[in-house]
């Protein structure tokens, strides 16, 4: 089974994030990492790879500050590696995205594409969706377990109130929730062994697009959790200023 | 009155077939002690020469006069017993065969009198009391931590038999000769009584057939000698000879960036060294290391003994394996030859003969040197997973091992393989790993926090970057720096710093984590990366002096580094501190008030760190401050080199603790039983898991490093 | 004029409270719209702030409502209903027989916004890809008064990307603009007085537009609800846990109440897992599970770095503990200093209130 899984590079979850003069996220001195979402999907398809045989090909889309993601996810056991290098490609929205990774996509004939649900970064929830779409594939979103049976991909997803379990036939779109996958931690062996697989680097910048249908007009820091506040008075009150500041000023009830 | 004396060798005869028993005897004992430096001798290289002086004073101490094994009182002095006496009768058989073979007239007079006669005979009845002794404590302890198999009990049933027999072949021979010395033997003497009235002929021919008995016996120990346990005494003196004489905690340095290394740590037998091999051939199953060891106390699958017993067990198979597969190979490779080597493929025939056996040596056909045996992992074979992964690496069983050998450095480099070879580790230990390797911290919070902790502070606290002439760099490490318990220990330091007017600074968001917690649970690659970076840095700064609140930040600079180029003094705050104290640059309290204004304290009881004690011997200057502070020290029944672990060392505090108790309640509680006032630590991970302890047991005794103590003392504090 | 669509999900036949957030943001994208037309148009209702900016506010559903809800939607300004209408049971309707549905419906319209959750998740970006049209997902808020709005045109939008670490405005043109909306981040319009207005209820009827059979082949093998309704620790936006100082397994019965009063996944330290009053798979922290919800309510945990590793990244904390000094405070955005067995069973009653 020949699996292609997009991978995304992001700041590591924990930083602490910081804007420059024109609102961009310094990305200099941060870890970056695979996105988590990206992992559980890399896990699943090497897991499919060990198991069935074939190839699992990582793309993605970024600069050659993402080798580090890409060879990780090599070293996690991917065969080989895409990157479509584009120096703006933080800047483009989630349509551009899709254009970009969809074409390189389409050259290859994959029996399944994966890829994370979301990003922890920018979290636009809709990159995977997007390459279904053009690809003409089926998609099944927020996958928490997936099982091949020949061309028959049994999928569980996460819908409202609990699971549902689809069945779509290959070639088709997964798109990766928590729980698909527990990623491994590679041994020194195979981040050793992923030093030397290639990763092919695909100018494309050159790429046409379509325009940019979402611009970010503004971004600016969240104030941190400051914490320590603790509420004073006769227990009842408090209760009651809780339960006010929660729903009021949390905006979490 | 004559010489006093008696006929060597009397009622013998045919004593020439003493000779070749002998030549047999001392022959197999010499074919088992060479079998069991072949074994050895698959192990890695290791190097251990050099200090010699220092090697064979080892010796003299712990083997000669043994003072490792009396430091179990009860055991130690029985065995020192069993040791005394038959070197006594070693001697003075020695004697007798100098006269009987060399002519050297020396069984009689005084010598004859009081050693070979009256010596010799205290000790031999000594030696028999201990050896029923010992066999009733194997009796009466099967239960209660004294394994025993078979052999032990054979072998301490022959020598008893040795001795009685020796006695009734006294007791024959003073009645027969009707010895006029018989009372210099006493014990020998009284045997004598047994048989009066026993005719002449009769005695004589059971002494004869006694006498030939005690000898196949003794020829048969002493050939089977270096085959049973009782090699240890030649092997104990060999181990401790080849001792570690380094820091008890040193790992093989290993080289991440070295392209053509195939293989870290030990997962197979022959990646463990030939000092690793002998260790486990000189383990005698004294069970000491098992009794001291927290995690076998609390119920965990590991024992230290059964790691040696298990390494000597896939050793043995392994001799065994490689044995059979040279005779197979050779085999093959003599058919092959014979076949006129056409086309036949030797590894391949080699490798069906011995049956999973690939005897790659083979092709060299005909000879039978050791073939390369497909090995079985020693985890799964040697150590169980879940006994490898339950070491807190705390060292007492080294401590106490009267042998002196290297628990857990094995335990260390088996795990080095799992994680770094096989990515086989628990899971949980992910979180930390990646937290370290994307965060500099095993808990994975965001890098640029580390310095939040100077942001509540009301005293400024330099960087090295503000303050590069700064003459120490203190390094509050990722305890101090991340968690809010700890922060109010490096909070304590700031203000002794500050009050004792050190120059001082920190690293800030450049320091990272030690990589302590990453080597020990055989994580090499994050280890390395973190150390090679903390290097750079620290060189970078010219940092030449560190303080650190933390042992296993202090022993990860002060032994790890150095491997990698990183040479620091490093200091410990309880050294530090204890010496601001001697200069008076910080006060000594006359009495304990422990700082806490509610309560005066009059007692506190010291927790010592086992990568602060064991590993460094660190004892008096924690303790130092804790006086320090006007405190009354209560000692807990297990301090110093005897403390317990807190069960948080080897990466343990990144794990899920298994087993029937945790090791942190049984340490609480120890130390509640001593009924200080509080309880001091000199470690973030013994005040995180004591504190947690003394919580679990419902108890409110505050848990305090021990620079919290001494800042609490201190006017200043109090003044405000 | 144009019509900006919302997706009225329903909860065992009602409306979810989620649908009213979604008129309040509907309000909100019309009022801006307009050119941030002072205070007196946010009383109005959207049929009329839509009259003046020419939107018009539509729902679509997947099931069909019971008339008291039509007459709620009715009231609150809602012109057009339409109920997707199929032979399968509402959960086993498919997402591209959906997306086919709402492609042709709202072609052309101002926006469609839905709340943010499975379902939508896999609707939303399909139905964007289908019909060309901008996703912004997961918004928590439309800016009030952005100069010059009117003149980008476009819908304009608040996100929080990074994990909640920034705030973005984004501005999406579309025909329509999609948008799926965090729940809770829009006070829900008041959705009391059908009656007075039974005009409204009268004036519109419920379209119902047959679904197709999706063209992509999607085979529903089984629906599975959550057993108990309880939600999985790792995922729940909602954590409620309980330490050392609920002294006994008995304290979980009242974690259990706040938390199924939430709708909250209940939560452990290691403490009470270790003493044995709940299994380790509820275990928070380093060694245990790794959460980041929208709000953390912890109960008798002292905060120890252990624990804080593995929730750290909650977005809203509530503390209580007996112990003024426990390190918990020092990172809980509202702390009780107080004997949790007499702040939960309070709080559990004030919430209940505000719920009502």
């Amino acid at each position: 089974m020949d699996i292609a899984v997009c991978v995304k590079q992001i700041i590591d979850t924990e930083a602490e994030i910081e804007l420059d003069e024109n609102q961009q996220v310094i990305t200099d001195g941060q870890t970056l990492i695979m996105d988590p979402y990206s992992e559980f999907a890399v896990e699943k398809a090497v897991q499919l790879k060990e198991e069935l045989g074939g190839r699992v090909v990582l793309v993605c889309l970024g600069d050659e500050e993402c080798a580090s993601a890409i060879r990780h996810g090599l070293a996690m056991g991917a065969d080989e590696a895409i990157l479509l290098a584009r120096d703006d490609w933080r800047q483009l929205d989630p349509g551009q995205k899709v254009a970009c990774l969809s074409q390189a996509l389409s050259c290859g004939s994959f029996d399944l594409i994966m890829g994370g649900w979301k990003s922890g970064d920018t979290a636009n929830a809709q990159v995977m969706a997007g390459i279904a779409a053009a690809l003409q594939m089926p998609l099944v979103n927020m996958a928490t377990s997936l099982e091949v049976e020949g061309s028959t991909l049994t999928v569980t997803c996460e819908v409202d109130d609990g699971t549902k379990v689809l069945q779509v036939s290959t070639p088709a779109v997964i798109a990766a929730q928590q729980g698909l996958a527990e990623p491994r931690y590679p041994s020194v062996r195979d981040v050793m062994q992923a030093r030397r697989k290639k990763i092919e680097t695909r100018d494309a910048s050159a790429h046409e697009l379509p325009a940019a249908k979402i611009r970010t007009i503004r971004m600016e820091m969240k104030p941190p959790r400051q914490g320590g506040r603790v509420l004073e008075g006769e227990l009842a009150e408090v209760c009651a200023q809780a339960a006010s500041l929660l729903r009021r000023e949390a905006k979490v009830i | 009155m004559e010489t006093a004396s008696r006929e060597v060798l009397w009622n013998v005869s045919s004593q020439w077939v003493l000779y070749p028993c002998l030549a047999i005897a001392v022959g197999l004992c010499a074919f088992f002690l060479y079998r069991r430096w072949r074994m050895c001798g698959v192990g890695a290289p290791q190097d251990r020469s050099g200090d010699r002086a220092k090697r064979l004073l080892g010796v003299v101490k712990d083997s000669l006069l043994q003072i490792t094994v009396l430091k179990d009182r009860v055991i130690g002095i029985n065995h020192v017993l069993m040791y005394a006496c038959m070197l006594v009768m070693l001697v003075a058989t020695a004697s007798v065969a100098l006269q009987a073979d060399f002519g050297l007239p020396i069984v009689q007079g005084a010598y004859y009198l009081y050693f070979l006669s009256l010596a010799t005979d205290i000790a031999g009845g000594m030696f028999c009391v201990v050896m029923v002794a010992l066999i009733v404590r194997r009796v009466l302890r099967r239960n209660s931590g004294v394994t025993s198999t078979w052999s032990d009990y054979l072998i301490l049933v022959l020598l008893l038999v040795m001795g009685v027999t020796g006695f009734i072949l006294e007791g024959l021979r003073i009645y027969e000769t009707a010895d006029p010395w018989a009372a210099w033997s006493p014990i020998g003497n009284l045997f004598s009584y047994l048989f009066v009235g026993m005719s002449s002929q009769t005695a004589l021919l059971a002494h004869k057939v006694l006498w030939y008995f005690h000898m196949i016996l003794a020829f048969g120990l002493m050939a089977t000698w270096a085959y049973t346990k009782l090699v240890h005494v030649f092997l104990i003196p060999v181990a401790v000879y080849y001792r570690n004489l380094d820091n008890p905690g040193t790992l093989p340095a290993i080289d991440c960036e070295d392209e053509t290394l195939e293989t870290f740590g030990a997962g197979h037998l022959t990646d463990l060294t030939w000092k690793d091999l002998l260790d486990s051939q000189a383990c005698i199953r004294c069970g000491r290391c098992e009794r001291s060891c927290p995690a076998f106390a609390t119920g965990k699958a590991l024992s230290p003994m059964a790691l040696m017993q298990g390494i000597y067990g896939e050793m043995c198979a392994y001799d065994a394996d490689s044995r059979a597969g040279a005779k197979a190979g050779a085999a093959a490779g003599g058919d092959v030859a014979a076949a006129g080597a056409a086309g036949g493929d030797v590894a391949a025939a080699g490798a069906a003969a011995g049956g999973g056996v690939a005897a790659t040596d083979a092709a060299a056909g005909g000879d039978a040197s050791p073939a390369i045996v497909e090995q079985k992992p020693l985890v799964g074979t040697a150590i169980s997973a879940d006994a490898l992964w339950s070491c807190t690496t705390c060292g007492a069983c080294m401590q106490v091992c009267p042998a002196l050998l290297e628990h857990t450095p094995k335990i260390v480099k088996m795990r080095t393989f799992q994680t770094s070879m096989e990515s086989d580790f628990p899971q949980v230990a992910q979180t930390a790993f990646r937290g370290m390797e994307n965060n500099g911290n095993p808990w994975g919070l965001g890098w640029k926090t580390r310095d939040k902790w100077t942001r509540n502070l009301d005293v400024p606290v330099p960087t090295l970057g503000e303050n590069p002439d700064a003459e120490y760099l203190y390094w509050p490490g990722c305890s101090g720096a991340f968690d809010s318990r700890n922060r109010k220990v490096t909070a304590a330091m700031v203000n002794l710093l500050n009050q004792a007017q050190v120059s001082w600074a920190i690293l800030g968001n450049e320091e990272k984590c030690c990589g302590d917690a990453a080597r020990r649970l055989g994580n090499e690659f994050v280890y390395y990366t973190l150390a090679m970076e903390n290097i750079e840095t620290l060189k970078a700064y010219g940092v030449k002096k560190i303080i650190t609140q933390c042992p296993h930040c202090y022993q990860t600079l002060t032994v790890d580094y150095p491997q990698l180029g990183g040479e620091f003094e490093v200091i410990h705050h309880s050294q530090f501190l204890s010496d601001l104290v001697a200069q008076g640059r910080l006060q000594a309290a006359a009495t304990g008030t422990c700082g806490s204004a509610d309560a005066a304290c009059g007692s506190v009881t010291f927790h010592d760190s086992c990568y602060l004690g064991r590993y460094n011997h660190i004892y008096e200057q924690p303790r130092d401050v804790v006086a320090a502070t006007g405190a009354t020290l209560v000692e807990m029944d297990r301090c110093r080199e005897k403390s317990f672990c807190c069960g948080a060392g080897g990466g343990q505090m990144w794990l899920e603790e298994m087993g029937d108790a945790r090791i942190n309640a049984v340490r609480a509680h120890e130390a509640l039983v001593t009924g200080a006032d509080v309880i001091a630590a000199g470690c973030p991970f013994c005040l995180t898991m004591l504190s947690d302890g003394v919580a679990a047991a419902g108890s409110e005794v505050p848990v305090k490093d021990i620079a919290e103590l001494l800042w609490e003392a201190q006017p200043s504090y109090q003044a405000r | 004029m144009s019509t900006i669509w919302v997706i009225a999900e329903t909860q065992e036949g009602r409306l979810k409270q989620a649908t009213f957030e979604l008129i309040s943001a509907a309000r909100a994208i019309a009022r801006a719209c307009e050119g941030g037309a002072g205070e007196a148009a946010s009383e109005q209702v959207m049929g009329q702030a839509a009259q003046a900016s020419g939107d018009t506010l539509a729902a679509v559903t997947f099931e069909p409502l019971p008339q008291e809800s039509v007459g709620q939607l009715a009231a609150l300004g809602v012109r057009r209903l339409v109920c997707l209408d199929s032979d399968t049971s509402r959960s086993e309707i498919d997402s591209y027989q959906v997306v086919e549905a709402l492609s042709s419906l709202v072609a052309g319209d101002a926006a469609l916004l839905a709340a943010d959750g499975p379902r939508i998740r896999e609707i939303m970006p399909l139905l964007a890809a289908a019909a060309g049209q901008p996703l912004i997902s997961d918004v928590v808020g439309i800016p009030a008064d952005q100069p010059g709005v009117a003149a980008e045109g476009g819908i304009w939008a608040l996100r929080q990307p990074y994990s909640g670490k920034t705030i973005q405005t984004v501005c999406a043109q579309g025909a329509p603009v999609l948008a799926t909306v965090r729940p809770k981040c829009f006070e829900a319009v008041e959705a009391c007085d059908v009656a007075a207005d039974s005009d409204n209820v009268a004036s519109i009827a419920v379209e119902r537009i047959p679904l197709g059979k999706a063209a992509l082949a999607r085979v529903v093998k089984e629906v599975l609800t959550a057993a108990s309704g309880r939600v999985d620790l790792a995922e729940a936006d909602i954590v409620v846990s309980g330490g050392r100082g609920l002294k006994g397994p008995e304290g979980f019965t009242v974690i259990s109440q706040l938390a199924d009063l939430l709708g909250a996944a209940v939560g452990a330290s290691r403490p009470a897992v270790d003493e044995g009053w709940i299994g380790i798979q509820y275990q928070v922290g380093q060694t245990g599970k790794t959460v980041a919800p929208q709000l953390y309510i912890a109960c008798g945990i002292s905060g120890s770095i252990q624990h804080v590793a593995g929730m750290s990244a909650s977005k809203c904390v509530v503390a209580i503990n007996k112990d003024p000094d426990a390190d918990i405070f020092a990172i809980a955005d509202y702390g009780i200093v107080a004997d949790l067995y007499q702040a939960v069973p309070l709080l559990i009653q004030e919430i209940s209130a505000l719920k009502d």
